[in-house]
């Protein structure tokens, strides 16, 4: 069973490829992202001139890494997960906090300007969404009384968090799209910066990270998904039906928003997280206290 | 399970993705070497041939938030924990965890006041 | 030819060369406004931009190389990996590039053509066996590049093959002898004026230290450092390869000095930055071949982190010697004058021919005039689409930019003035759409300001944006029994430059509807006096003057004013203190013109 998790996990990456490519270019063409895959590992793979070799090295398998591991504790079905560990959604956040280990390797080890600047920012972008992931689970958590990610999605059976916690619906989405860096928070990989991040390197290292990006976007839409959006709750259709379908609509969305939105100013990235973001995610921990408190009554 | 075994299973999972990375590079390697030539492995700069290591002293402007993020970040980790118990014990929870919350809400506005939260 | 990868042809080897021929990313030269103002779209052809040559297969070449601009193509062509191909669109591949797999006119139809062609090429011949590696420097130096400059890349590029050279076997997959103990170590810091170079005789000892450890091993970048400390003492410098928290530092510093050296000591030399920190500044070159920035542009920055403190553009990246092509027979002549700024030949035509007009004994011909006016603002229309087209790409904006390629391939296929009157409702919609948008102006409002600039000094819609009631076109009558008024705004910063921009763009089609003209009819130099003509036209950048001679049928003084030397003395002001995306994002606002720069 562990193993076709395992191969639905990719599948669901390929999926995702999909959907972005059809945001990007507009057209929905189902083996070009895998064509693409393949052909990148046809070309040569370099690396820069004294890298701290590493770093460079260890930087993509560690995203990818990071990347499957948060996915592992998300569940498909009742009783169909490939871990269901007892502190599952505090491990989707440890888990998480590895992707910022592995930009930030990334960027410093070609020895690139502009892959460090890259890495650094996304630094900061990490101070900014890393509050607005905890926050709203916290929420989401005590709801449910357990942080077993399958808890979480039963306690969610009469109303989805979506509804009932709608601000941190809002901070996590936001928060989880920078974490992937989607568009506009692409600020590690921007085009401005020659690629930043990703900008020096080639062949299989790239694909892997770009696999590893995938699955990061895949993850965090799971994520989303049982953590908000009641995962496989819903009316007629078989459960990991609704958990595929919410995925991939999320996943849909956090691409599609970036199409139309301008890359965001990492310093003003920081500063609305800082005095927006976090006091509306206090307030939400409060609003779900109260209610909480007062439905227990 | 118990929780060994199923961190056993995460640790399975890593050593599996470093398997598929292996494969990757393996099969990106028999599809022929690198052509060694100069200038190849310069990382780009525009055109510039700039060999300049970038590796240094690199001055971050977001300091000052992050370590008010570091104190937020504690308070998470005991938020954690709370919010399991939260409904069992009650509004003595609410109470404790909220006389918490609003110090370190009056340390975020405090911060805010004395310009810590922007680019320094 | 294409440049393949070492290996025999396998059968799984060509499976795979069909399918890489079919995701063709393609690296432009000199960036992809020329393409676009060339009336190309490579993403339509199927080559998608991209914007690091790691991450490119195809070399895409259109437009005009200059000399001094092949080397670094070359460069940009050297780093990229194998397979990898040339495309040369309407010109041909300068040496000391290989040359182009393919080469066609600058036509759309063609250039689709080509990349078929290419990708046929590149099926077949991804892999091989008789190779030649491809060596950057393999070609004399060019015309308009300093000696200096040239040399000293030179020396940095034969230290770094001799590096290459001494791993040969195979850069994939080996570790490199540097590593660990042996990243190199300087605190030697500089300041622009004032602080004297570091004491030449630690400077020998550091290097003699290290070249005792790795037995003779040059270091590239400590002698790079060197030499550029050499030529280029009017820069601000950086020190490199610190490490924190590497425990080899303190060893280093202990042999260096003999004891221990203090945080204060260490970075007494260090520039403060003004939150009164010492950290090491980094020099970032953004050009010549920076995609999103204009090609040619040969900027570099002085980061403190990420923050801009110094910006300084080196010319001479793109120089033609074009002032000797411009003499010559009077009746070719706005042909050539043309050739100027490919970003906006017509608007250069226009400028030739009103000069020439000047100096024709014959009336005036209210046909010409009216069919200028209608080049003229045609080309504006399209000069700010294509800027708008690549300010879209910085920002990261993909809607903005697809929508703003789409309207300029309208435009430019346009046939006639009713199928440009029928343009005018749907780029108002683009226009008011754009404007409206909220996380646009969050993202340019208060970047790359410039407010306290001396407006008459500015040209254009740089001037305009600042509230510089400065354009030529107020004094031309023919403009004002149109209505014309100039668009100005007053914020001064990159939002208030993108809205007079997309206005005058409203505007231009609105000119080039009443003129009803969009192509001008050859002027006859026949009727032409000797003697001198002057004209001044509103380009799509700013204002510009051209002063001719003219003696025995034969052009013999040209003397033009271009509104980019101008603007671009803004260059510092809007990129102080700024944050490095904000920085660039404050010189494309500018829309400088490297063509303008250097002729």
């Amino acid at each position: 069973m562990n193993l076709w998790l395992l191969l639905l996990i990719l599948a669901g990456a390929y999926l995702v490829a999909v959907i972005e490519n059809w945001v990007v270019t507009g057209r929905l063409r189902l083996l070009a992202p895998l064509l693409a895959g393949i052909a990148l590992l046809g070309r040569e793979s370099l690396v820069p001139r004294l890298p701290d070799r590493l770093l460079f090295e260890t930087a993509p398998p560690l995203l990818l890494a990071a990347a499957i591991l948060s996915m592992a504790v998300l569940p498909l079905a009742p009783g169909t997960v490939l871990v269901d560990l007892a502190t599952g959604a505090l491990f989707v956040n440890a888990a998480l906090a590895y992707v910022m280990v592995a930009v930030v390797m990334a960027g410093w080890g070609p020895d690139a300007a502009y892959a460090m600047i890259g890495g650094w920012r996304f630094l900061g972008q990490l101070v900014a969404y890393s509050m607005l992931i905890v926050m709203p689970i916290t929420a989401v958590a005590m709801r449910a009384q357990s942080l077993v990610t399958t808890a979480i999605v039963s306690s969610q059976a009469p109303l989805p968090n979506a509804v009932a916690q709608p601000l941190g619906f809002l901070l996590f989405f936001l928060a989880a799209m920078a974490v992937a860096f989607l568009p506009p928070f692409d600020l590690p990989t921007a085009s401005d910066l020659a690629d930043g991040v990703f900008g020096e390197y080639t062949g299989a290292r790239l694909a892997i990270l770009r696999l590893a990006r995938l699955v990061l976007v895949l993850s965090l839409a799971t994520a989303v998904t049982v953590f908000y959006l009641g995962g496989w709750l819903g009316p007629l259709l078989p459960p990991a039906f609704w958990t595929i379908v919410k995925t991939l609509a999320v996943a849909a969305v956090m691409l599609l928003g970036g199409r139309y939105l301008p890359r965001t100013r990492s310093d003003h990235l920081l500063e609305w997280s800082w005095k927006l973001g976090i006091p509306l995610a206090l307030v939400n921990i409060f609003w779900v206290g109260i209610t909480l408190l007062v439905v227990q009554r | 399970m118990t929780p060994l075994q199923q961190y056993l299973v995460l640790l399975g999972l890593v050593a599996g993705t470093t398997g598929l990375v292996v494969v990757l590079h393996l099969i990106a390697r028999s599809l022929g070497p690198n052509l060694p030539e100069p200038d190849k492995d310069i990382p780009f700069a525009g055109g510039t041939l700039s060999p300049k290591p970038a590796w240094v002293r690199y001055h971050v402007h977001y300091y000052g938030i992050a370590l008010l993020f570091l104190a937020f970040d504690m308070e998470m980790a005991f938020m954690y924990p709370w919010a399991v118990v939260f409904r069992e014990v009650g509004l003595e929870a609410f109470l404790d965890m909220g006389v918490f919350l609003l110090i370190l809400f009056l340390g975020l506005l405090y911060g805010w006041s004395q310009g810590a939260l922007r680019r320094q | 030819m294409l440049e393949a990868r070492r290996g025999r042809p396998t059968w799984e080897r060509r499976l795979l060369a069909r399918l890489l021929s079919h995701h063709l990313t393609a690296f432009v030269i000199p960036g992809l406004e020329v393409a676009h103002a060339c009336g190309l779209d490579p993403e339509a052809a199927g080559l998608s931009p991209a914007a690091t040559p790691r991450h490119a297969a195809v070399l895409l070449l259109v437009g005009e190389v200059p000399p001094s601009l092949a080397h670094a193509a070359a460069v940009v062509y050297a780093q990229m990996p194998r397979p990898r191909a040339i495309l040369a669109v309407g010109t041909d591949s300068p040496p000391p590039l290989p040359g182009a797999s393919v080469t066609v006119p600058a036509m759309q139809e063609d250039l689709v053509a080509a990349v078929q062609q290419l990708r046929a090429v590149m099926a077949r011949n991804a892999w091989s066996t008789e190779l030649s590696a491809f060596d950057a420097d393999h070609a004399p130096p060019s015309d308009g590049a300093s000696p200096g400059k040239h040399g000293a890349q030179t020396e940095a590029n034969s230290h770094d093959m001799h590096l290459d050279r001494g791993t040969a076997g195979g850069v994939h997959g080996q570790t490199p002898p540097l590593e660990g103990v042996d990243k190199p170590h300087h605190d030697q810091a500089e300041m622009a004026a004032g602080h004297a170079m570091p004491p030449e005789p630690g400077t020998h000892q550091h290097h003699h230290h290290l070249m005792e450890e790795h037995g003779g091993h040059v270091q590239p970048q400590e002698v790079d450092h060197v030499r550029h400390e050499q030529e280029m003492d009017h820069v601000a410098h950086t020190s490199a390869g610190e490490d924190p928290g590497d425990g080899h530092k303190h060893l280093h510093h202990r042999e260096h000095e003999g004891g221990f050296m203090s945080m204060v000591m260490m970075t007494q030399d260090l520039p403060r930055s003004p939150d009164g920190l010492p950290m090491e500044w980094l020099e970032v070159p953004f050009g010549p071949l920076f995609p999103g920035l204009p090609g040619g542009l040969a900027l570099t920055f002085t980061l403190d982190g990420d923050t801009v403190t110094r910006a300084s553009l080196t010319q001479s990246a793109v120089a033609r010697g074009l002032a000797a092509t411009w003499s010559g027979p009077v009746s070719g002549f706005p042909t050539r004058f043309a050739r100027l700024d490919p970003l906006a030949g017509d608007a250069y035509r226009v400028l030739a021919v009103r000069a020439l007009e000047a100096m024709r004994a014959t009336t005036v011909d209210r046909t010409l005039a009216w069919s200028c006016i209608g080049v003229m603002e045609r080309q504006r229309a399209l000069s700010h689409l294509t800027w708008l087209a690549s300010f879209a790409w910085l920002l990261g904006d993909r809607w903005l930019r697809a929508r703003a390629i789409s309207l300029l391939q309208r435009l430019r296929g346009a046939p006639d003035v009713d199928s440009v009157a029928r343009l005018r409702p749907g780029v108002d919609r683009f226009v008011d759409r754009v404007r409206s948008m909220p996380p646009l102006r969050w993202r340019l409002q208060g970047v790359g300001g410039f407010e306290g600039a001396d407006t008459a000094r500015l040209r254009g819609p740089v001037a305009r944006a600042a509230g510089g009631d400065e354009d030529a076109r107020t004094g031309d009558p023919l403009y004002h029994d149109l209505g014309f008024t100039p668009v100005l705004r007053h914020g001064a910063d990159a939002w208030s430059c993108l809205e007079v921009r997309l206005a005058e763009m409203r505007q231009s089609l609105d000119l080039m509807v009443a003129a009803g003209a969009l192509s001008a009819p050859d002027l006859d130099t026949s009727m032409v006096r000797d003697g001198t003509g002057m004209a001044t036209v509103e380009t799509p950048r700013g204002r510009s003057t051209l002063h001719l001679t003219v003696s025995g049928g034969l052009v013999q003084t040209v003397d033009l004013d271009a509104p980019s030397t101008y603007n671009m003395e803004l260059l510092q002001t809007v990129t102080f203190q700024q944050e490095v995306s904000d920085a660039l994002v404050g010189v494309v606002s500018l829309d400088l013109s490297p063509w303008e720069l250097d002729r």
